[in-house]
């Protein structure tokens, strides 16, 4: 796996900083901002975990990382919807990652964290363990999704990181097909 | 289709003032079809349209929307022929330019997507079939003027004459620092009483002062322009032509000097318009910051109730009251005048269906006219757009099924022409729109066994159902009374999606039918959805905001009250009976279990709703958000932010009315339940 040496080192950062004290939402949101676009044949992601499996989107899906804060519930909707927050104005409904794909409920955790994810003008907050990283993949280690399973809907696709695993989440499914 | 980058600022800001432009070529249709009905054709409104094409061909050629800039090229062809007079402005030319207006909008809508290729190759043959007369041979007339004119102006000139009015020259000198204000407020004035011809530079020249000579025509006579015109620029006037008692007189030139000095002392010079465009959501953004400090003051108020209290602090806490009920003056008459701006008189959405309805009319082969009033009723600009294709369907409706054919009109003893009328006026927070018109009526009967044979609803509770409950049956999704599918209404979508509308805007639809008669829609809407005056209450340990302005009063229930929700879930409070639910329930949320409550009685139009919840908190002011798109629940318009305090559901009155009465009658509809 190639990376570049400069983005090793702050994700090698970035993992020893997580065992003392979680990374700042604003350490994240900044790294969007110079990740949105992967050179020729990467892709930029972040990653998470929901238990002990790794996750990630696309960081051009993602927009911002939130500390967990009391949402407001909203009555009527599927169980998976946690209810929504004002982010900078806008309603945000804040979804149980975990539950959606069909893992049970997501308990809340001092790692835990909000990734707000956003599809044209739609954005949902999305609940995840624990955040672990934003790093540049080569295109060629990204495999197809996993045919069944709870979560294939939502996938699409697999990187092979040597001997981790990280499902790559897309955005428009989870945004998208929601409440419809 | 071309590429075109739909988010761009400039994209956005284009579409914006290309509506702009369509909707006074709207306008101007509108006076040109009454105009050409009753023989007179005004020469300004058609080079009003004239222009519009003109500027809208050159700002799609900017953007590369090529349909459309195809489109107004060849309206303003057709246009130029009829402005110039070397073409007749028929029936049928009116109509192939109102068909190229609405296709044009319709693209316009459709933000560059779709395909409208065999529309525009329709409307563009349409367009093609102005005739051209033949040009007259040219006179010698006024030689001095007529080799510098162009066709058109030479057109205008002409034209006046024949139609008996003076023409004028009017040369007047501005200085060159500020010539274009003098020159516009000059011309302004100068219309209101006549017709500008031509401008043209003079020959005379000065190092400081630019020199114009305006050839105007007009019925005034001279005296009468000099002195309209004297405060302005004191300018010289001259005559060029007057019209003779006979036709053939030579025309008649004089020169009268003046001292011609531009006057800057009277404050006439200032533009008539002076308007600034503005996009909505920053107004948006100043609703919020209002609704911010209007928590803020809630909580100053709370401070100096809690100093007014304390024995030492008590005066500064009195002083701080007093601060602050001034505040909250200022700040509601803040919140009124933003909320000023955003209305816009309901006058532009009616005027839009004048042109619309000549046209369903004549597909349709019906005779219809349309009156309109109150169209000064003030709405906020977003409901305006929203009301828009709900009124256009339930007008598409009423001349295909309502209005009736000229000839079985005459037979039924009714007059040739139907007859809509269009009217909204305000009644406290809402504004009522009614659409009226004098068709067949509605057919309870003829109701019910399409929804029986539709499989909307059983025929046994059919015979049951009121004649209200059957009269909702036409908003039900799949209901359409016509099986033949018309050009117009029937694809598909129907009144089901004009309740959508309605509903999403807190609104509701009243319907009153006499069957031979005639129908009359009502659509209570509320003014504003921007920011509205809220009662918080708490119900089951949660919080919500009730929009004020769809409560109508509130009671104290108590176990021995007289007022008491029966098993049925209804209550009667001063002989009326409605429905009352409590609001835990409806949400499907463990209620308290609280002895005593309140009952919020909510109404809408004539509809009444008892909501029953644990306590009332406060009354705010709150901006409603919409909930995300990816959550619809009926019941709840949206939320609002109250900074600290968190996030409140908004619930929506109507919703749950609807909701309730739906659960009621879910018996005798199958399908109803969303």
């Amino acid at each position: 796996m190639t990376m570049r040496p400069g983005i090793e080192m702050k994700i090698a950062e970035e993992a020893s900083s997580q065992r003392t004290v979680a990374p700042t939402e604003e350490h994240y949101t900044s790294s969007f901002e110079q990740k949105k676009s992967g050179d020729e044949g990467t892709i930029n992601i972040i990653s998470f975990f929901l238990g002990l499996d790794e996750y990630a989107f696309e960081v051009a899906d993602a927009v911002e990382v939130l500390r967990p804060r009391q949402v407001t519930e909203v009555p009527r909707t599927p169980d998976w919807i946690k209810g929504i927050l004002c982010v900078r104005g806008e309603m945000v409904p804040v979804v149980d990652l975990r539950m959606r794909l069909g893992l049970g409920a997501s308990e809340s955790r001092p790692s835990s964290r909000i990734l707000v994810v956003a599809v044209e003008d739609t954005k949902a907050g999305l609940m995840v363990d624990r955040l672990s990283g934003v790093r540049e993949v080569p295109q060629s280690l990204v495999g197809p999704p996993e045919e069944a399973g709870p979560n294939a809907l939502f996938t699409k696709g697999v990187i092979n990181a040597g001997e981790r695993m990280i499902r790559l989440l897309d955005a428009w499914a989870l945004v998208d097909a929601e409440g419809q | 289709m071309t590429k075109i980058d739909l988010k761009s600022e400039r994209f956005r800001e284009f579409l914006a003032e290309a509506e702009d432009i369509l909707n006074s070529m709207g306008k101007g249709l509108n006076k040109l079809g009454k105009g050409v009905k009753a023989g007179i054709i005004d020469p300004a409104v058609l080079n009003g349209i004239f222009r519009s094409a003109h500027t809208l061909k050159g700002m799609c050629g900017i953007f590369e929307f090529r349909e459309l800039a195809d489109l107004s090229h060849c309206l303003e062809d057709t246009l130029d022929l009829l402005r110039l007079g070397r073409a007749a402005l028929t029936d049928e030319i009116l109509y192939s330019i109102i068909n190229a207006h609405d296709l044009m909008a319709k693209i316009l809508a459709s933000k560059g997507s779709g395909d409208f290729a065999g529309e525009i190759e329709g409307v563009k043959a349409g367009l093609s079939r102005v005739h051209v007369k033949k040009t007259r041979p040219k006179e010698e007339f006024a030689k001095e003027f007529i080799s510098v004119l162009t066709e058109y102006e030479e057109h205008r000139l002409r034209e006046s004459l024949r139609e008996g009015r003076n023409i004028f020259v009017v040369n007047v000198r501005f200085p060159i620092t500020s010539f274009d204000k003098g020159y516009m407020a000059l011309t302004e004035l100068l219309k209101t009483e006549s017709e500008v011809i031509a401008t043209l530079p003079s020959a005379k020249t000065s190092h400081d002062l630019l020199f114009f000579d305006i050839l105007i025509g007009t019925s005034r006579d001279k005296a009468f322009i000099s002195g309209l015109v004297k405060e302005m620029a004191d300018p010289e006037i001259r005559v060029l032509a007057e019209p003779s008692p006979k036709p053939d007189r030579e025309p008649m030139l004089e020169v009268i000097k003046g001292t011609g000095q531009q006057s800057s002392r009277n404050g006439t010079l200032k533009r008539v318009s002076n308007t600034v465009r503005v996009n909505i959501s920053k107004l948006d953004y100043i609703m919020n910051i209002i609704s911010e400090l209007g928590i803020l003051k809630s909580s100053i108020s709370a401070l100096s109730t809690e100093l007014k209290g304390d024995g030492e602090f008590s005066v500064y806490g009195l002083e701080l009251s007093r601060a602050e009920k001034n505040l909250e003056r200022k700040l509601s008459e803040l919140r009124d005048s933003v909320l000023d701006v955003r209305m816009v008189p309901i006058g532009q959405l009616f005027g839009r269906f004048d042109t619309f309805l000549g046209k369903l009319a004549r597909e349709a082969g019906k005779e219809i006219r349309i009156t309109t009033r109150g169209d000064d009723t003030e709405l906020d600009k977003l409901i305006v757009e929203e009301l828009s294709d709900p009124l256009m369907h339930i007008i598409r409706n009423v001349v295909d099924h309502a209005i009736e054919a000229p000839a079985v009109r005459e037979a039924l003893g009714k007059p040739r022409t139907g007859y809509i009328a269009l009217s909204a006026y305000q009644k406290g927070n809402h504004v009522v729109i009614e659409v009226k018109d004098d068709g067949a009526g509605i057919d309870i009967e003829l109701i019910k066994e399409k929804a029986i044979s539709k499989g909307l609803v059983e025929s046994e509770y059919a015979g049951r159902l009121s004649r209200l409950e059957a009269l909702e049956l036409i908003f039900m999704p799949g209901f359409s009374t016509v099986d033949v599918v018309s050009e117009t209404s029937g694809r598909g979508v129907g009144m089901d999606v004009v309740k959508e509308n309605i509903t999403r805007l807190s609104g509701i639809i009243d319907i009153d039918t006499v069957k031979g008669k005639g129908t009359r829609f009502l659509l209570t809407i509320p003014i504003t959805l921007a920011i509205i005056q809220a009662l918080i209450i708490e119900e089951a340990g949660r919080r919500y905001a009730v929009p004020l302005n769809s409560v109508v009063e509130i009671l104290e229930l108590r176990p021995s009250s007289l007022a008491t929700v029966d098993a049925e879930g209804s209550i009667t409070v001063d002989g009326r009976t409605m429905p009352a639910v409590r609001l835990s329930r409806f949400f499907g949320y463990p209620p308290s279990g609280r002895e005593t409550a309140y009952g919020i009685v909510a109404g809408l139009a004539e509809h009444r709703l008892c909501l029953v919840v644990d306590h009332l908190v406060e009354e705010l002011d709150v901006v409603i958000k919409p909930l995300s798109r990816m959550i619809k629940v009926s019941g709840i318009a949206g939320a609002t932010d109250m900074g600290e305090k968190g996030t409140l559901l908004v619930l929506d009155v109507t919703g749950i009315l609807e909701q309730v009465m739906r659960e009621k009658k879910s018996g005798a509809l199958k399908t109803a339940g969303v």
